[in-house]
């Protein structure tokens, strides 16, 4: 079996949106609420953006897709990550943009499998006009040991080049990439490690799926294995806090606990006849019910609090029926790699 | 079928109905149907809605989550609100078949099998 890879990019089905913003014309955007900040990153190489978020060249910056697309990367991987793409920040004349590749829908000739009407390339974008039709975004410093400057450097060289997407996720051909593996070869070539790929998920239904859209179960490397709480710089995004956006990424991460390997897709998901996916009412339900569990904005528990996963987990009981906290399709070790520190706060 | 899409992408005009169009050429293999089959009544869910995970599923249409459509003058915060839309806002979910049948969860081992 050939070894392929999901980069977990938000943008291959028919509900992309970012290319859309892109090609559609006239538009307005949503606002784009701050939702952290962390100023000790602030330094000389830094520009202060939307009051004092601390921007520079090499930043990673990951989003969260509001389309139902995220509800179908989530469960590629064999482990739990949030966010569902990443790309990178550059900073040009004072201004902050950001650099990805990614697919969209061609067009004409249409074509019977899904991913053959797939294809992208590099863009190049304003970070506001970027950052704000996604649910949430969070800025990380690169990786230890990698230069920032040159990580820009090598995405802004490889959009020069004109580079295309990769719709079949293979890491091992460079000759297209796909969006975590972009940010992989950058990290590598500023004198980083970029992280591992990842064992994808062996669920049943996963791997028809994979097959079906022609990318052989095999490796992931999802967006959500480039953060590290330590190198968090800010958050944007719809949500009023960066609590009640974690604890929708704690929502999402027990509908994966859940996930043994006897579920399927299909009950929490909607295959309509025309190839899109959609999230079955009950699970849009939990996953925006678990974030209004946090109103307010003084005493909430920052990500990673226990009180988070807590209550996640009570009402998923209450909607869904008990389940143990031990159990899930991965150790426990596993289930919790994606969690950011304790200590940081919102 | 089409009706979230359009709203879904609304703003973004003709480029985005196009493909939506194009949606409807994919083929989709019976196997794949059933990899995103519902829950039926004697099936496994983890995912089942109702007490205690007893009810039938709530197979009462679809949903989408909406994209740059929150509304930012919502108590809880836009996503929180408005993020999720049913096309099916009149379809009604169906009384539990079994409200007797065990409280454990359908499957917690991370091993599978139905119960």
């Amino acid at each position: 079996m050939r070894a392929s890879s999901w980069g977990l990019c938000a943008t291959l089905f028919v509900a992309s949106l970012a290319p859309s913003v892109v090609g559609c014309g006239s538009h307005s955007l949503p606002p784009m609420n701050v939702v952290g900040v962390d100023k000790s990153k602030a330094s000389s190489k830094t520009i202060n953006y939307l009051g004092g978020v601390p921007l520079r060249s090499g930043q990673l910056l990951v989003t969260e897709s509001p389309d139902s697309t995220s509800f179908v990367f989530v469960f590629i991987p064999e482990k739990f990550y949030p966010f569902t793409h990443v790309a990178v920040i550059s900073i040009e004349d004072g201004e902050p943009w950001v650099y990805d590749v990614t697919g969209e829908v061609k067009t004409f000739p249409l074509k019977k499998r899904l991913m053959d009407n797939v294809k992208g390339k590099m863009y190049r974008r304003r970070f506001y006009e970027y950052v704000a039709p996604n649910l949430h975004a969070e800025v990380y410093e690169p990786p230890e040991g990698a230069d920032g400057e040159k990580l820009a450097a090598f995405v802004r060289q490889k959009y020069a080049e004109g580079v295309e997407f990769d719709s079949y996720f293979d890491p091992n051909d460079h000759s297209k990439l796909f969006c975590s593996e972009l940010v992989s070869l950058a990290i590598a070539h500023a004198g980083g490690k970029p992280p591992g790929l990842d064992p994808s998920n062996p669920n049943p239904s996963v791997v028809e799926g994979m097959r079906w859209l022609g990318v052989p179960p095999g490796i992931a490397l999802p967006a959500g294995k480039f953060i590290d709480e330590k190198r968090f710089v800010g958050a944007f995004g719809q949500f009023r806090t960066r609590t009640q956006a974690w604890a929708y990424f704690e929502a999402k991460r027990e509908l994966f606990r859940r996930f043994t390997r006897d579920q399927r897709l299909g009950y929490m998901l909607i295959l309509q006849s025309s190839g899109q996916v959609e999230v079955r009412p009950e699970i849009g339900d939990f996953v925006f019910g678990a974030a209004r569990l946090f109103k307010g904005e003084e005493g909430l528990p920052p990500p990673g609090d226990p009180r988070i996963e807590a209550e996640v987990r009570k009402l998923a009981d209450k909607m869904f029926g008990p389940f143990p906290a031990s159990a899930g399709p991965s150790s426990p070790a596993q289930s919790t790699a994606a969690a950011p520190a304790q200590s940081a706060t919102p | 079928m089409a009706a979230p899409m359009t709203r879904h992408l609304r703003p973004f005009g003709a480029a985005c109905a196009l493909a939506v169009l194009l949606a409807a050429c994919v083929d989709v293999p019976d196997s794949v149907r059933a990899a995103f089959a519902p829950a039926a009544p004697g099936d496994p869910s983890n995912y089942r809605i109702g007490p205690h995970g007893t009810a039938p599923p709530a197979d009462v249409g679809t949903a989408i989550i909406a994209s740059a459509t929150f509304d930012a003058s919502s108590e809880a915060g836009p996503a929180v609100d408005a993020a999720v839309e049913s096309i099916a806002p009149d379809a009604a979910v169906e009384p539990a078949a079994d409200t007797d049948a065990a409280v454990t969860p359908a499957s917690a081992d991370g091993e599978g099998g139905a119960p």
